[in-house]
């Protein structure tokens, strides 16, 4: 038995505080998370003791960042189940996403070749994806999505939509609207069949479920820091270490290069090619300790925790006359009170110090796919407590009270 | 605290501007169009206008207007008040306009001159103690001044 939930949320200094004079509810955690006191610590001791440049260093202040850095990357290898070289460290998942794309994915795709997505992706997935189609006459191809969200396997399979085209498969484990775990391991199975490659957006995943890349068999896997507790501008992109090599780099610079003549230059292996430049050091120092924190807590009890609350959250939402869940997985519940623009629900819960997120999340398909011109999104993270629940359905009701009393 | 500042923001005079827009219809004649998308909220404006400038440049008018708007209330009752304060009115008073609200969402203290040619505009001074909607307010505006550089652009 470990700590308990109650001590846990007492490592996060932030929820101590306050947002408009009310105790802070903070429930935007598909946006980012917060982070404890031992991720923050981390970061601090690093610039404290630690701080040289990565490499390049002759001095052993060097040699002691380098090895902090390269042991974040073993522990974020370990964290998903694959080998250090097989860890690229990014800005984020946004940027994990476009090297696939262009790195990957552009020098690959040809004209008629089909790169299969969902409504349900996020834009920085969907879009990277509709500019390297562009670019090279490749296809996009929207899989079925039954009315939660989540892809019609049985459809895909019958109409054979992931078929001898198709190249890519780009699609979320979580989705950040409505938290649906998409069934992504028989997805990666047809794609696999097919003879394409699999890229994963685990942003919503990781840290939030165990991930095994291997177990799925994902053949690109990204994923942000920051929403799993360390700060923000770092990053990865898991690749399986063939496909990093048929990758290209998308940055040319300082310590990417083996060899540099006056026309032209060779390259490192990967993951070091793709990573040029000076690098966030402090951010995979601040990932390692938030995976060291996450493990000790255990990535199953954090899944259970965050569906809990979610469901919680879900169930109580539902019972108030005039509101919508759209859908809840995980932690993630989305939502609208008729006749109320989430804009207006958001700025009334934010004035109860209640942190949502309202609007089209970055998934503007998939706000038509629900017809709808945004939602409130409220998002739990395992440090959020029953007592935030009912803040989050107090808030709602109060809310309603307030607006149709104007009418 | 809480509700309290909520109702400093929405009055009701504010959810019936937004209820009931009066230059909602789609003109069939006009000069400009602007289509503008807040894309985080997913506000959408098309604004139309149509100038009258036979008196010559210094006094061209806003003729016509109409502006389909589609988002939270803030952003209804905002580009209701725009289009029936701008109607008529001369593009460089537009333009003024505009300024001066821009600096009412900021915090600022208007002058009465100002006040009096923003008129029911003034009601959304509320909004400047919610930074996370000044955005709402001030698109309507944004369009129409869009609208007005065109012209005056000679697009």
């Amino acid at each position: 038995m470990g700590r308990s939930w109650t001590e846990i949320r007492e490592d996060f200094p932030i929820l101590k505080s306050k947002m408009n004079g009310q105790p802070l509810v903070y429930l935007d955690n598909a946006a980012t998370s917060q982070k404890p006191q031992v991720v923050i610590d981390a970061i601090a001791a690093f610039y404290q003791k630690d701080n040289a440049n990565i490499y390049r260093g002759t001095y052993e202040l060097s040699q002691r960042t380098t090895d902090l850095y390269e042991g974040a990357r073993e522990q974020v290898a370990k964290f998903i189940g694959a080998d250090r070289s097989e860890i690229v460290l990014t800005a984020g998942a946004t940027a994990s996403l476009n090297l696939a794309a262009f790195g990957y994915g552009l020098p690959v795709l040809r004209p008629g070749d089909e790169i299969a997505v969902t409504a349900a992706d996020h834009h920085s997935n969907l879009v990277s994806w509709q500019e390297a189609a562009k670019m090279t006459g490749a296809k996009l191809v929207y899989l079925p999505l039954d009315l939660g969200g989540k892809v019609d396997v049985e459809r895909v399979k019958k109409e054979q939509i992931i078929g001898k085209k198709t190249k890519i498969l780009a699609i979320a484990q979580v989705t950040n609207v409505l938290g649906t775990n998409q069934p992504i391991a028989e997805l990666i199975n047809l794609v696999h069949q097919a003879g394409g490659v699999a890229v994963i957006d685990g942003a919503q995943a990781a840290g939030h479920l165990p991930v095994d890349v291997k177990k799925l068999d994902a053949d690109f896997y990204a994923f942000s820091g920051h929403k799993m507790l360390s700060q923000t501008g770092i990053g990865v992109l898991y690749g399986k270490k063939k496909l990093l090599e048929a990758t290209r780099p998308l940055f040319f610079g300082g310590e990417m290069i083996e060899e540099v003549g006056l026309t032209s230059a060779t390259y490192k292996k990967a993951p070091y090619k793709f990573e040029a430049g000076s690098q966030n050091v402090s951010g995979a120092i601040s990932l390692g300790s938030a995976i060291d924190y996450l493990t000790e807590i255990g990535l199953d009890k954090i899944a259970a925790r965050e569906a809990e609350l979610g469901k919680a959250a879900a169930a109580g939402l539902r019972a108030i006359p005039g509101v919508r869940v759209y859908g809840q997985g995980g932690g993630i519940v989305s939502f609208n009170l008729a006749g109320i623009h989430p804009h207006d629900l958001a700025t009334a819960l934010d004035t109860q110090g209640i942190a949502v997120r309202a609007g089209q999340h970055c998934a503007q398909p998939m706000m038509n796919f629900l017809q709808v011109p945004g939602t409130v999104r409220a998002s739990f993270a395992f440090y959020n407590n029953e007592e935030d629940v009912s803040a989050l359905i107090t808030g709602v009701k109060e809310a309603k009270e307030f607006f149709h009393g104007l009418r | 605290m809480g509700l309290d500042k909520l109702s400093q923001l929405y009055r009701t005079i504010l959810l019936d501007y937004a209820a009931h827009p009066k230059y909602a219809q789609p003109l069939e004649i006009l000069d400009q169009e602007v289509r503008l998308i807040n894309h985080s909220c997913g506000d959408q404006v098309t604004l139309q206008v149509k100038f009258a400038d036979d008196e010559g440049s210094e006094m061209v008018k806003i003729d016509q207007i109409a502006c389909l708007a589609s988002g939270c209330t803030i952003f209804q009752a905002s580009s209701a008040i725009m289009t029936e304060q701008v109607l008529g009115k001369k593009l460089s008073d537009v333009t003024k306009m505009k300024a001066a609200f821009y600096q009412m969402l900021e915090g600022h203290d208007l002058a009465e001159d100002d006040k009096k040619k923003l008129g029911d505009a003034t009601l959304l001074a509320g909004v400047s103690q919610f930074p996370a909607r000044i955005k709402c307010a001030a698109l309507p505006w944004q369009a129409v001044a869009e609208a007005i550089e065109r012209k005056q652009e000679g697009k």
